[in-house]
């Protein structure tokens, strides 16, 4: 830990040094390194002790330096890179550390998201060349979890399990922090440095509920949005930032970014890449051309009636078999989302029957399973909760309903997994707690 | 407008149903006959190629096209994916009946 902190302050040290001879001559170096500062000072009061620091540090004074952050954009950029670079070693347990603590969310968002830029941006130029090496590893693992987020079954590394009351990692249950932080806080870092231009703060009102979503080009054009301004909905669920690939049916270079049509098959998109004004020369040119495979990750967008995609990035395809390879993940994360998460009898039926016949079983068994239960139950509805709300309707009780423990005791499944379980089923309102939050009986309707 | 726009990827037993109707087909190259080549695709067929198809025989290619009332596949567009053996074909297969299985997301019927 102390080598953690000198790191840190001797970083401070060459900070300035840095910034003189790297940045460009408008940069308000005194100014930055306030901030910067200042941001150091919130990880270090955490890091002493996370209860001090909430109460004398709490998120509303958080919520009054991420604006300033935001108008700093272009300053504290760079900055924050540095800063991501110079303690890029112990980024990753620090992340681990602070990812659950709900005062910490920005900027553990901030700091994931600074070095997932950093890895994907050609014109970040250092010296060190460790630096992108090991910020690229936490890429990956960024990515994993953004993915567990919308696999919500994963289950957490075991380290987490410890950490967390009943198994639940801070990161993985998405309503809480979204309550807390994102309604409030619309000044967000994030929106405003995504595509480099300024949106408006209202884009970040999802901040804790970051998904990674791949799709097909239909799903994008059949998106379903309740109001304006609104989040789009894919099969029911809110889409943040989508993965798709596609042909580039033509490219229009503009001054401000690069207009893609896509064609995979499904249906045409246009894709905008916006050029950052920092960037070398050589990357404003399109770097692909007519009839390549690329693909994207972006946030779909709507102006008026028309739709697009604000893309964070592009790479050409080199390899064709990811295009049937995100096809397939489209379709399993679309099944997902309408026929519930696969269980083991399924994949155990699968098995048996051999090809063409799993769509059957497949879903045979998700409503064999809603039959036992007297009740159709939402397809999200993980198979353990599946399998505690038919142990709730069929096991002899009285009207107090059962007991965690028992349940646990009589399914032979661990607390923890009952726990998780009755929270979907409470969330979902087919059952209720009776005598104590931890006894449960279901909901007759 | 999106059924007009998307190209269900196809293979050669499902043509009749897809007649008149613009697919996208992948396959392997088997033969070169000038303005026609034959295409292996879960069974063969026959593509019109038009001028900018430069088509490799031993080669994998991405076909959008037309078909024909005899089942020909008249080209708009070729693409050449390289060798064949760089092909998971039982990923394209897999990706074709996902494609029909769950036309939801891929395309629409009328």
């Amino acid at each position: 830990m102390s080598a953690f902190f000198i790191d840190i302050t001797s970083s401070f040290q060459t900070l300035k040094q840095h910034l003189a001879s790297s940045l460009p001559a408008t940069f308000h170096a005194e100014r930055g390194l306030i901030v910067l500062r200042r941001l150091a000072m919130t990880i270090f009061s955490t890091r002493h002790s996370p209860q001090a620091f909430a109460a004398s540090y709490p998120v509303s004074h958080l919520k009054l330096v991420y604006p300033k952050l935001k108008k700093l954009k272009y300053t504290i950029q760079p900055l924050l890179r540095y800063f991501i670079a110079s303690v890029s070693e112990n980024l990753d347990c620090w992340l681990d550390e602070h990812e659950h603590n709900p005062s910490m969310l920005h900027f553990t968002a901030i700091l994931k998201y600074e070095a997932c830029v950093i890895t994907r941006s050609k014109n970040f130029q250092t010296e060190d060349r460790r630096i992108p090496d090991s910020v690229g590893t936490l890429h990956g693992r960024a990515r994993t979890r953004l993915l567990s987020t919308v696999f919500s079954t994963t289950p957490p590394p075991p380290s987490k399990l410890k950490m967390a009351n009943f198994g639940y990692g801070g990161g993985y249950t998405t309503t809480t922090y979204g309550g807390q932080n994102a309604a409030t806080d619309g000044g967000g870092f994030m929106a405003g440095s995504q595509s480099g231009s300024q949106e408006s703060p209202s884009n970040s009102k999802v901040w804790g509920k970051e998904t990674l979503r791949p799709v097909t080009i239909k799903q994008i054009i059949d998106a379903q949005q309740a109001h304006p301004e609104s989040e789009f909905k894919i099969d029911g669920s809110d889409v943040t930032q989508i993965t798709f690939v596609g042909q580039i049916n033509s490219v229009y270079p503009q001054a401000t970014n690069i207009t893609y049509k896509l064609d995979d098959g499904t249906g045409i998109v246009e894709v905008k890449l916006w050029i950052d004004a920092e960037a070398a020369e050589e990357s404003k040119a399109p770097q692909s051309k007519e009839g390549e495979y690329i693909r994207v990750w972006g946030r779909l967008k709507a102006f008026n009636t028309k739709r697009h995609v604000g893309a964070q990035m592009i790479r050409p395809v080199t390899d064709f078999n990811e295009v049937s390879y995100h096809l397939l993940e489209a379709t399993a994360v679309h099944l997902y989302f309408t026929r519930g998460p696969p269980n083991a009898e399924a994949v155990a039926v699968k098995g048996e029957a051999g090809t063409g016949m799993f769509v059957e079983s497949y879903g045979g068994t998700t409503s064999n399973a809603a039959l036992a239960g007297g009740k159709k139950l939402p397809p999200k509805i993980s198979s353990v909760a599946r399998k505690v709300y038919d142990h709730l309707q069929s096991a002899p009780q009285n009207n107090e309903g059962l007991h965690v423990h028992m349940i646990a005791a009589q399914l032979n499944m661990p607390v923890n997994d009952v726990f998780k379980a009755g929270d979907e089923l409470l969330a979902e309102g087919v059952i209720y707690t009776t005598v104590d939050d931890e006894t449960w009986a279901v909901l007759e309707c | 407008m999106a059924d007009l726009l998307s190209t269900p990827r196809i293979q050669t037993p499902h043509l009749d149903a897809f007649t008149s109707k613009t697919v996208r087909l992948i396959g392997r190259v088997t033969q070169l006959r000038g303005e026609q080549a034959t295409i292996d695709c879960s069974g063969a067929l026959t593509a019109i190629l038009n001028r900018d198809a430069h088509l490799t025989v031993g080669h994998a290619v991405e076909i959008v096209g037309k078909v024909n009332s005899d089942l020909s596949v008249k080209v708009l567009r070729a693409t050449d994916l390289g060798r064949e053996g760089e092909i998971d074909w039982a990923s394209i297969d897999a990706v074709v009946d996902a494609t029909h299985r769950y036309n939801e997301i891929f395309y629409s019927t009328d």
